[in-house]
């Protein structure tokens, strides 16, 4: 059995004359120090900048866009985009762009925004009708079928309407941007008699008839033609009517009626004629009938051939009158 | 043996430490040069073969000098010194470590003089101790190169290691026993005096 230390002495000897090397190897060093240590807080200091001036390219570095879709149908649901921006929404629409820079597309429904006044923020909201732009503020946009409202609760907002409008709405203030087409003033239309806003209907109605062709104006037209009527204007329901009839969609007989009893009931069997005329000429019965007590007093006999032709087809109050108007003719005729 | 002078050379006085932490470069100077010896042996000692023990004391010296200022008590200055070369040999293993997979890496062997034979038996005996010694941790593997190879006593590693003297006999205990079984021998007749009576 060997000593330990014996064993470990097998290990090789440090070379003596290496304490002398590394002596001298020192000494250079040392003498070299004050240059390295220059050289050091240089490459420190670049470093250092280095350093700063890749926190300062982080922290401006411009931040990805992002894109978010927002469906709540049935209850309202929150959104809580950045710090500085939140919403609630009930309805369709898209968020896109940054914490700070965000667009909202909305496509329907109501959507509430919150934005974090004097913090560099800026929100678009975008519909089919409006473009609202905020910075710091709180505030509605709702899109339905009578265009895009904005209600503002707090700040300010710019609104630029497709429609023409353009202005800032302060707290408390509120804008309905108007549909910008035909089809979709048509709805507002439907949806003010709906509510029963008859004032804006007209103004509604005469904006879509601007844009209009083709079945969407003859709609637009007979929705016209009964609101003046039920405001009196009977000459402007007429004219509505003579319109309606240049292009025909369909409704020709209900139009033709409706201007013939108006003309009848206002104006007298001189301004009744023509349309009772193209109603006979259709096949139109009971308005043959209404024809034939305008032409008794001029053509009683004319009027008592209609009125032959048309019992068969009549019935009921129709059939009676019509007897009635025959019994009267056979007193003046021979 | 000529090197003999190199194991037994007691540590440098604490005057050297004091005046080094109150005096200017020359005293620094002289701090370094009677510490050399020790350092340099720490390095071959605990660095192993194929290890550049010269270049890693140098290190070791320089990071002294930087760093002596922040020294708060001149009589922890072995402890403090011995762990710079703790540190220093850590860093130089991991430099050696990922030099190994750069591309067009070499790995210098230092070559032992003597000639071919000789080397080849150095080599030999050399090879089973640093083997068996490499397999120790580097807590036993630093009480046995102070204790037993540099004949150091009890205290001394002690103080170089910064551990209590109990610390260092039960370390040391266990690195021999540990050491022996690597080495495939049986126990032998501990030699505790030593580490409680030094030189």
């Amino acid at each position: 059995m060997t000593n330990l230390r014996e064993r470990l002495e097998a290990l090789p000897e440090p070379d003596p004359a290496a304490v002398d090397r590394m002596w001298v190897r020192f000494l250079t060093t040392q003498a070299q120090e004050p240059r390295r240590r220059r050289q050091r807080w240089i490459t420190r200091g670049a470093l250092a900048l280095a350093a700063a001036a890749l926190v300062t390219l982080w922290a401006t570095a411009p931040e990805s866009p992002r894109s978010e879709t927002l469906t709540a149908q049935v209850l309202p649901e929150n959104h809580r985009w950045s710090d500085q921006i939140q919403l609630e929404t009930l309805g369709a629409g898209v968020i896109s762009g940054t914490s700070r820079n965000a667009t909202i597309d909305w496509e329907s429904g109501t959507v509430h925004v919150e934005v974090e006044p004097n913090a560099n923020t800026d929100v678009t909201v975008v519909t089919k009708e409006a473009r609202v732009k905020v910075v710091g503020t709180k505030f509605d946009v709702r899109r339905d079928a009578l265009g895009s409202t904005i209600m503002v609760q707090r700040g300010q907002v710019d609104v630029h309407c497709g429609d023409g409008w353009q202005g800032k709405l302060g707290i408390g203030e509120e804008h309905t941007c108007l549909p910008t087409t035909a089809s979709e003033l048509l709805g507002r239309a439907s949806a003010l008699e709906a509510e029963g806003q008859t004032q804006a209907i007209g103004p509604t109605l005469d904006r879509g008839l601007a844009l209009a062709e083709g079945p969407v104006r003859g709609e637009l037209l007979a929705r016209r033609m009964r609101l003046r009527a039920g405001k009196g204007d009977v000459d402007g329901a007429l004219a509505d009517a003579t319109a309606y009839l240049a292009s025909p969609s369909g409704r020709d007989t209900e139009i033709l009626r409706f201007a013939g009893w108006l003309s009848l009931e206002y104006k007298g069997c001189a301004e009744a004629r023509p349309w009772l005329d193209k109603l006979h000429a259709k096949g139109s019965a009971q308005d043959t009938v209404l024809l034939a007590e305008c032409l008794a007093a001029t053509d009683p006999e004319r009027a008592r051939q209609m009125l032959i032709m048309a019992m068969p087809t009549l019935d009921g109050e129709w059939s009676a009158r019509a007897a009635a108007d025959l019994a009267n003719l056979r007193k003046v005729l021979p | 043996m000529s090197t003999r002078w190199m194991m037994t050379a007691r540590l440098p006085p604490e005057e050297l430490v004091l005046d080094a932490l109150s005096g200017g470069q020359h005293e620094v100077n002289a701090l370094a040069r009677a510490w050399l010896p020790h350092v340099y042996r720490w390095c071959a000692r605990l660095g192993g073969p194929g290890f550049d023990s010269e270049d890693a004391a140098h290190e070791v010296l320089i990071t002294m000098c930087r760093r002596l200022g922040g020294l708060r008590d001149a009589g922890q200055f072995p402890a403090w010194l011995f762990g710079i070369t703790r540190r220093t040999l850590a860093n130089h293993r991991r430099r050696a470590w990922w030099r190994r997979w750069l591309p067009a890496a070499v790995i210098e062997e230092r070559p032992a003089p003597g000639g071919p034979q000789r080397h080849v038996e150095i080599s030999d005996a050399h090879r089973i101790v640093w083997t068996a010694l490499s397999a120790l941790s580097e807590a036993h593997r630093e009480v046995l190169v102070l204790c037993e190879l540099e004949e150091r006593s009890g205290s001394e590693a002690a103080v170089l290691l910064g551990i209590p003297l109990g610390t260092v006999k039960s370390r040391l205990r266990a690195a021999r026993t540990r050491f022996r079984a690597e080495l495939g021998e049986e126990e032998d007749v501990p030699s505790d005096s030593v580490v409680g009576g030094g030189r």
